[in-house]
């Protein structure tokens, strides 16, 4: 949740204003700390532990995930390319 | 007026709003952007050149697309930057540029993902106009999304679909084709101020501009209309972020919230 209005410092830099609260730690941290994973602000050390707790398991599945969705942009990417030729010939072709 | 028309125009003011107060990530956008715009007009050109004999040269017509496909997903993460911008500021506080560029890599793999499906929609429905009209009005709302719905495969289509509305969404798409137009005049007049300058006060030959720059070369037009939809795009971005926000007010119930806070503020005046 970001702090609109809402006058307190960050817990890493005192002399920044606060941004967010971390959802983890409940303390409050400026924009470059906090980091929105999920839609849950994240201070830094919370993520990093976050990120621990996940586990080799966890880590090895996203990194499958993002790789299908690697795969898969790649294959739009191509996709793309061709339906644009096609797109543009057929319409060149009206002429 | 009615409530939603409004708000769309509410949406379209704050957004130019937004676009003032960030110059630099304006700046970024474009430049990002900027390559991918050329190139595509070329492409255009090129396919618009060949005519009927466009299609016995797709090969080398897929590979100039296959460049501007490149130039086009740097253009994304351009837009990934300005998109991020708009929502700190939108959130308050000091803007730091670090908080701006600090955009994770899933949620740029998720605005690919997202932008890409949109293209494949495009292209494939550009020949019947119409619809791919409506798809290009709904690609930056698109980016928009991401920023917002976070990670994911289904997380942006789903987050997409609760922000369209219809009617907002024509309005604000007729008024970005009707300055297309007006954008368009302003850089063609532009492009003849500075070529009269450079010839009539610093005294340079314009000879070879003249005819490259010339208003029967439709190269030109496309290069203009290209440039043209480069200086809205800030415009239309901020001003989907805007009604994106909106959209999670609306969904989250902080709108009433807002709504009830400004009631109890005013008894109280």
């Amino acid at each position: 949740m970001a702090l609109v209005g809402i006058n307190r410092i960050c817990i890493h830099h005192p002399e920044r204003a606060g941004f967010a609260t971390c959802m983890s730690c409940r303390q409050v941290v400026c924009q470059e700390c906090a980091t929105t994973r999920d839609g849950i602000n994240y201070c830094r050390p919370c993520l990093g532990a976050l990120h621990q707790t996940a586990g080799e398991t966890g880590r090895w599945r996203l990194l499958a995930a993002q790789f299908m969705q690697l795969v898969a942009l790649v294959a739009l990417f191509i996709a793309t390319a061709w339906l644009m030729t096609w797109a543009l010939a057929t319409i060149a072709g009206w002429q | 007026m009615s409530g939603r028309a409004s708000a769309a125009l509410d949406a379209a003011g704050r957004g130019a709003e937004l676009v003032r107060r960030l110059p630099t990530w304006v700046g970024v956008l474009l430049l990002s952007a900027l390559p991918a715009r050329l190139l595509l007009a070329y492409v255009i050109w090129q396919a618009w050149r060949l005519g009927d004999e466009a299609v016995a040269a797709g090969e080398a017509l897929r590979s100039l697309a296959y460049v501007a496909g490149g130039a086009w997903v740097i253009a994304q993460i351009g837009r990934q930057f300005f998109v991020r911008a708009c929502a700190l500021e939108l959130d308050g506080g000091r803007l730091l540029a670090s908080a701006v560029l600090r955009v994770p890599w899933s949620t740029i793999i998720a605005a690919l993902w997202l932008a890409l499906l949109l293209e494949v929609l495009f292209w494939l429905t550009l020949p019947t106009v119409i619809p791919a009209l409506v798809v290009l009005v709904l690609a930056p709302v698109g980016a928009a999304c991401v920023a917002e719905s976070g990670p994911g495969w289904i997380a942006p289509i789903r987050r997409l679909g609760q922000v369209v509305r219809p009617l907002p969404l024509l309005i604000l798409g007729m008024g970005f084709f009707i300055a297309l137009p007006l954008a368009m005049i302003n850089l063609h007049l532009v492009v003849r101020l500075l070529l009269w300058l450079t010839e009539g006060l610093a005294g340079f030959d314009v000879a070879y501009w003249q005819a490259v720059l010339s208003a029967e070369q439709p190269l030109y037009w496309l290069q203009i209309t290209a440039g043209a939809t480069l200086v809205l795009e800030p415009f239309w971005l901020a001003a989907a972020m805007v009604e994106v926000r909106q959209a999670r007010a609306r969904h989250s119930g902080e709108d009433l919230r807002q709504w009830f806070g400004d009631l109890v503020a005013r008894k109280d005046t």
